[in-house]
């Protein structure tokens, strides 16, 4: 009976293994093609029959995108920008959060209604309006308007997500510790706040990918090419006063993107597993 | 209390990062008594960035008591950052124009009319007459040229060689182009030879393929798609081009087959700053050349090509008027400048002088040989066509009709007069 | 009844302003004032370069009269959303519980079935145009060589356009795994534990167990995605400009080109008010709903 159980057991851990892999050479392949992209020569990406390893491998984009001696700064300029942004986020959101979930208050409601309803506005409505305030305190050209909304909240996407988690702490924690003698900054800082690292870390990588690949936002404001960001970099590669579009470049910047993103990924993975083991005790 | 500390730390070093990404606070600074500022706002493409650098070092170089900032984007952001920085009402001095993203601001007195000063400055004679008008704006004169490209047929001398036929010449006629489109088509499937290839650009050739009357009148906003013989003559050959198999389907422009480079194509419409990517990517695969568009000889025009000119203007808030306008006089008349343009080959540069010049009939980007007179040659058949506003949805409309007409999804009658009750029903909105 | 009393007395309410407050002053400085202004310009012919010109309800007429293209888009959006959320939640749930197996290689996978949601922007949409051309693209090739199957032209035709951008978002449900995931892991392995002794079925702890635990996950993860998915807008317009024939239309490309192709500025205004109307209306049915299905763990204590 315990053999029969034991090689079910092990027959739908393999079945789960083979699943797994092959959703992860189906995921990863869109990634690999670019990738390899990013070495093909002029004519390779539309050739026929498609191949995908590089033959010749070409470092013509490689170079082609070195060769423009901005680049390093696009990625200094993004990263500090990114950064900032990352932290701001990080403290306003869960800030606010902490006040939705924890507290009380008659109008609050009303107030996460309109949170809410906050995520639901198109951007390109607020666009020239918010420009134009920008402008008005003389803010265009910094990099102001990419940092502030991080520092009001960083969007009500985060305050929300953090406020469910929140949310789901018991209120006898924070309240015991009230009793004792804490302010509630206290209780955020050291009660809610480390219980709830798997959504933080959420947090933390989406804002990063989030700021590292905005577009929008740094093309209206920015205007010294010296401040540009990597994604306004990575637009200059394709060409417009032709016909076909040279995927290499493009592919090229992408992928040299990506490098921090992942670094990130990998760097915070701990915390993902420092996050089930706190999860076990509390149950 | 460790990770306060922590946290205070990072807070600081935060704060400090901030402090030094905020750099200028104005969008363009202002003048001091020694350093005036003058502000330039242009597009770019990668290849072109380093080279306008140094030529811009070699103004301000002239100019000592001059601070330049000048600011890029791609080129389809270009009309967004006009549109903010009008809005706002802080542009810059010098602006980079083309004609086809002029018209929205051409009529809300934003442009400074340049007339006076090219009076005073006698360069009136350093560019083709036909180019000067194209910036007329209701007889002010927004911006002074600079470059321009526009259409004409490549095509592969290697398939024509195989199949024993004669190279197309300028006088060529549109009936001799389709029978060679016709005769070198071969194959099928992803083996298949094309005869021609339109990509995109088909859906602008024919609104003005053989001239007046266009798909609409720009000027007096009437939509002529119907009762239009030559709108329907020029949609239906385009259009049976395609639906016959002459022609690949890349109407929507987003597409990844290659173009003429691959050598599937025996002819294919080019533009001029194709031309370095043929020379970069043909290399020594099959031998090119290039021809003027083909003439028609029902309605005695050669096909009309998209004259994309483009040019500098001047903002009409500008602080130095005549600062700004010798800015433009240097990135329009000046030789080296206009050589440059030549040199990238981004586009037919606009300068007389230069196009006479022997440098000009010889540079050819580093290849092969060419007949780069075909591209001025066509400037005499340009037409100036319109990309934003309400003529950006009327051509939407016409794209969509067109691509259904070549699925056989309509027909011609149908696609026509859908086209014609959609733009009637914008330019309506527009008026009100 | 002292007890609860000074259970009522700690919750001040300055202190919640004190937290929720810098949130408040920026909703009403970059919210709210260019919100304000939006609906005023929706009212206004405006083509965002000179000055509006009061019209009245003339753009909201015209739209729900005469705009063919706003009914085709607002269609052509609603089916994207219907389609591609469930799509992405169900598969990213499905993933996400395989993954919380803890089976040799989990890490690894995590990282690459995450890492395509972060591959965003111009570039990614270029890459992906080629693999979905036609002959030249790699999809099609895998589809013959695998399966001999022979794919359409994807991007090139208007029955396959929508599937198309359809299956390419799946791919970026690593973030919503993520998500899901965290949730997963939050969820208390005693409550498992007590119910394998009770002799459950795997089948069952999932019913009973994992699917309300993951309620607020879940229900916070539909909202997200639809808001995304009702504004979708870099795809179409990199990939097809909401071609062919309209197919790939969107709602968001639809405000984008009044707004920056047409310079039809006021008349953008009012698509986006509507739009915001549409998001706004949807999301109440759904937290409505939420009410039905959405368990949070302090209801219990």
């Amino acid at each position: 009976m315990k053999q029969k159980a034991f090689f079910k057991y092990k027959t739908s851990k393999i079945l789960v293994e083979i699943i797994l892999i092959i959703v992860a050479i189906m995921f990863l392949f869109p990634l690999l093609w670019m990738f390899c992209a990013s070495f093909y020569d002029t004519t390779q990406a539309s050739q026929y029959p498609p191949r995908l390893f590089p033959d010749p491998i070409s470092l013509r984009s490689y170079l082609y995108v070195f060769s423009d001696k901005r680049i390093p700064r696009y990625f200094l300029n993004t990263f500090l920008l990114t950064v900032i942004c990352v932290v701001g986020t990080l403290i306003t959101a869960s800030l606010t959060a902490f006040g939705f979930a924890k507290l009380k208050s008659r109008f609050k409601n009303i107030l996460f209604f309109i949170l809410l309803s906050t995520m639901m506005i198109p951007s390109s409505v607020t666009l020239l309006p918010t420009y134009t305030i920008f402008s008005k305190f003389g803010l265009v050209n910094t990099y102001w308007p990419l940092i502030i909304p991080s520092l009001f909240g960083g969007g009500a996407f985060y305050i929300f997500l953090l406020r469910q988690f929140f949310a789901a702490i018991p209120n006898e924690l924070s309240e015991a510790a009230i009793v004792d003698g804490c302010s509630w900054f206290g209780v955020f800082w050291k009660v809610v706040f480390p219980n709830a690292k798997p959504a933080l870390i959420v947090v933390v990588i989406n804002q990063f990918v989030y700021s590292w690949n905005d577009y929008f936002a740094p093309m209206i404001y920015l205007q010294q090419p010296e401040k540009y960001t990597v994604s306004l970099g990575i637009s200059f590669f394709k060409s417009m006063y032709g016909s076909m579009i040279d995927v290499g470049p493009m592919m090229a910047v992408a992928m040299l993107a990506i490098v921090p993103i992942l670094i990130l990924y990998i760097s915070c993975q701990k915390y993902f597993i420092e996050g089930v083991v706190t999860s076990g005790i509390k149950g | 209390m460790k990770t306060t500390k922590k946290l205070k730390r990072m807070v600081a070093g935060v704060l400090a990062s901030l402090m030094a990404m905020s750099g200028t606070a104005n969008v363009w600074a202002a003048d001091t008594e020694e350093n005036v500022h003058l502000s330039m706002a242009f597009w770019a493409e990668q290849s072109e960035i380093d080279r306008l650098d140094q030529l811009l070092e070699i103004w301000k170089a002239d100019h000592p008591n001059v601070t330049l900032d000048y600011t890029y984007c791609a080129g389809p952001d270009y009309p967004t950052k006009l549109q903010v920085w009008f809005s706002s009402g802080k542009a810059p001095d010098v602006i980079r124009m083309s004609r086809d993203i002029f018209s929205p601001f051409a009529s809300e007195d934003l442009f400074a009319d340049l007339t006076p000063y090219l009076e005073a400055s006698g360069s009136a004679g350093c560019w083709d007459e036909s180019l000067l008008d194209i910036f007329d704006f209701d007889g002010e004169l927004l911006s002074l040229p600079y470059m321009y490209s526009n259409y004409v047929i490549a095509y592969n001398k290697d398939i024509f060689d195989e199949a024993n036929l004669e190279y197309p010449t300028a006088d060529w006629t549109e009936t001799e182009f389709v029978e060679l489109a016709k005769t070198l088509t071969s194959g099928e499937g992803p083996e298949k030879t094309y005869g021609m290839w339109f990509g995109g650009w088909v859906c602008e050739l024919v609104r003005a393929l053989y001239g007046e009357p266009k798909m609409y009148d720009t000027e007096n906003m009437v939509m002529q798609a119907t009762n239009n013989e030559k709108f329907k003559a020029a949609f239906q050959l385009l259009g049976d081009l395609h639906k016959d198999g002459y022609c690949s389907n890349e109407v929507t422009k987003t597409t990844t087959t290659g173009g003429f480079v691959t050598g599937k194509y025996a002819m294919a419409i080019a533009m001029t700053g194709d031309i370095a990517s043929y020379q970069k990517q043909i290399g020594d695969n099959f031998k090119w050349d290039i021809v003027e568009l083909p003439i028609s000889e029902t309605y005695d025009t050669r096909w009309n090509t998209n004259m994309r000119l483009q040019g500098f203007g001047m903002s009409k808030t500008t602080e130095h008027p005549e600062l700004a306008y010798d800015l433009i006089e240097y990135m329009t008349t000046n030789y080296e400048v206009q050589k440059a343009v030549d040199e990238d080959g981004v586009g037919i540069p606009a300068l007389t002088e230069y196009l006479e010049s022997e440098e000009f009939k010889t540079n050819y980007g580093g290849g092969v040989a060419y007949n780069k007179e075909a591209f001025v040659n066509m400037a005499k058949v340009g037409t100036s066509w319109e990309y934003a506003g309400i003529w950006a949805d009327i051509n939407d409309t016409l794209t969509s009709e067109f691509n259904a007409y070549i699925t056989g999804a309509t027909d011609i009658d149908t696609a026509l007069d859908n086209l014609q009750k959609k733009g009637e029903a914008v330019i309506e909105a527009a008026k009100s | 009844m002292k007890k609860n009393r000074k259970r009522n007395g700690i919750y001040r309410e300055k202190d919640f302003y004190i937290f929720v407050g810098l949130w408040i002053i920026g909703f009403i400085a970059f919210t709210l004032i260019p919100m304000g202004y939006s609906l005023y310009a929706s009212f206004t012919k405006w083509d965002g370069v000179s000055a509006p010109q009061f019209n009245g309800v003339q753009n909201y007429i015209r739209m729900f009269v005469q705009d063919e293209r706003f009914w085709g888009s607002l269609k052509n959006t609603l089916y994207y959303t219907v389609v591609s959320v469930p799509l992405n939640i169900g598969i990213a749930l499905l993933l996400a519980i395989l993954l919380n197996k803890r089976l040799p290689g989990t890490n690894i996978f995590r990282g690459i079935i995450y890492a395509p949601s972060v591959l965003a922007g111009v570039a990614v949409y270029m890459g992906w145009t080629y693999l979905y051309g036609n002959d030249t693209g790699m999809i099609n090739h895998l589809l013959y060589k695998i399966f001999h199957i022979i794919g359409p032209n994807w991007l090139q035709d208007a029955n396959w356009a929508m599937t198309a951008l359809i299956i390419m978002n799946v791919f970026t449900c690593g973030s919503v795994m993520l998500i899901i995931l965290a949730g997963l892991q939050d969820v208390p392995a005693i409550y498992y534990e007590a119910a394998k002794l009770d002799g459950a079925s795997p089948f069952k702890m999932f019913i009973k167990i994992t699917m309300p635990m993951l309620s607020p996950v879940l229900f916070y993860v539909l909202i997200m995605q639809v808001i995304g998915a009702l504004q979708i807008f870099t795809q179409p317009y990199i990939m097809t400009q909401g071609g062919p024939m309209f197919s790939t239309y969107t709602f968001g490309l639809h405000l984008y080109n009044q707004a920056f192709r047409y310079y039809d500025f006021g008349y953008s205004c009012a698509l986006a008010w509507v739009l915001f109307a549409v998001i706004m209306s949807i999301s109440i049915v759904i937290f409505k709903s939420s009410k039905l299905w959405v368990f949070y763990r302090e209801d219990v204590d």
